[in-house]
């Protein structure tokens, strides 16, 4: 009879701690994802011009305009459209060669009727830009399609995404950047006003 | 005591094991390029190609010719162009990694701004039988232009394939203000 009592004791305090390891660990679930979510309290601005340490890219955003000029290769864009131009200086700070340029740039907020990923040109061979070779800096300018009727805002506020530098990933142990993190915001005046250099 | 005897067990086991854990290496590694390594002049025989090279230049700027254009390309860096030799065998092969790796331990990858260019090997298939005469171009840094190593390879990224692997000596180099890229590798 005692005997049986200590098993049942022991089971009902094993079946308890398991209990509270499980609710420990759904509270820290809870409040990570709580965390995650919640939106970043104060974003760090930056001045046009001014060099930002954006993880694999050390990029500073110039200028901004909408115009209805052909692009750097001389495309003039899809019919009816005008074209939304951001130009950076931008240099990778990597050891590799690398063309994922894409995501550091998001407008926000959005602004309505532009077309969602924009195109990259060199400007130096006003071409289609291809990788970023590590140590050389190059201008580029980042063109979004943008419908030709459509009244443009004064500013445009554009935030910089930047990911972090893993010396090996959980799946296959190789370096990579992963965790990309929204670090700053600038903003840039639009239109006549905001006309880059060099057209 | 018999608690600091399993106390110091334990300690021991843990640091056993992430030593063993440390000096693994990792898949990446294990499953990495298998390097086929040699200097300018040799003949490399990779699994699949053979790589002779022949010559390596610096360039301020070069000049090339492509879709019936002139074309004249700067840089803030450097252009090194490579000419070789490659032969394919037993099977055709295209080039798909060709990369310069520095002193200093920095990747580039063949620059893509040259597109169109005349005898460009990463460019197109090679045949077994019909050695191809032609040029790597790249560009680089001032600072990491000094001495390095080219690395060759059917695949881009080759998991345990062969990688050919020139290593230049640091004053291996010709230098040219502006480089002609039209008939540089013509036979």
């Amino acid at each position: 009879m005692l005997a049986a009592l200590a098993t049942l004791r022991k089971t009902l305090f094993s079946r308890f701690m398991a209990g509270v390891g499980g609710l420990l660990a759904l509270a820290l679930a809870t409040v990570q994802t709580i965390l995650g979510a919640m939106p970043a309290t104060s974003l760090p601005t930056v001045a046009p011009g001014e060099a930002i340490d954006a993880g694999r890219w050390r990029v500073a955003v110039l200028a901004a305009k909408v115009s209805t000029e052909p692009r750097p290769d001389g495309y003039r864009g899809p019919q009816g459209k005008a074209s939304l131009s951001v130009d950076l200086d931008i240099l990778n700070q990597t050891s590799e060669s690398s063309n994922v340029v894409s995501r550091i740039l998001t407008i926000d907020p959005p602004i309505a009727g532009l077309e969602g990923s924009p195109t990259f040109y060199l400007l130096r061979d006003r071409s289609i830009l291809n990788a970023l070779h590590p140590g050389l800096p190059e201008r580029v300018r980042v063109v979004w399609a943008i419908p030709a009727e459509a009244v443009p805002p004064d500013t445009v506020r554009l935030t910089i995404t930047a990911e972090t530098f893993k010396p090996r990933d959980n799946l296959l142990a190789t370096p990579g950047w992963f965790n990309p993190k929204t670090i700053a915001a600038v903003t840039l005046p639009l239109g006549s006003a905001g006309r880059g250099d060099g057209s | 005591m018999r608690l600091l005897l399993q106390f110091i067990a334990i300690l021991a086991a843990a640091g056993m094991l992430l030593g063993m854990q440390r000096s693994t290496p990792g898949y990446a590694e294990i499953t990495g390029p298998l390097p086929a390594s040699g200097r300018p002049g040799e003949t490399i025989p990779a699994r699949s190609f053979t790589l002779t090279v022949e010559k390596l230049v610096l360039a301020e700027r070069i000049r090339y010719r492509a879709y019936g254009r002139d074309f004249e390309r700067s840089t803030t860096g450097l252009w090194a162009v490579v000419v070789a030799r490659l032969e394919a065998r037993p099977e055709s092969v295209s080039i798909g990694g060709a990369l310069w790796r520095s002193t200093a331990g920095f990747r580039f990858e063949a620059s893509q701004r040259v597109a169109g260019a005349p005898r460009l090997l990463t460019a197109g298939r090679i045949e077994p039988g019909l050695p191809a005469r032609g040029i790597l171009v790249f560009e680089l840094p001032r600072d990491q232009a000094a001495g390095g190593t080219l690395l060759v390879s059917t695949a881009r990224w080759p998991r345990l394939d062969s990688q050919a692997r020139v290593s230049f000596a640091a004053d291996a180099a010709e230098s040219a203000d502006v480089l002609d890229l039209n008939g540089l590798a013509n036979e």
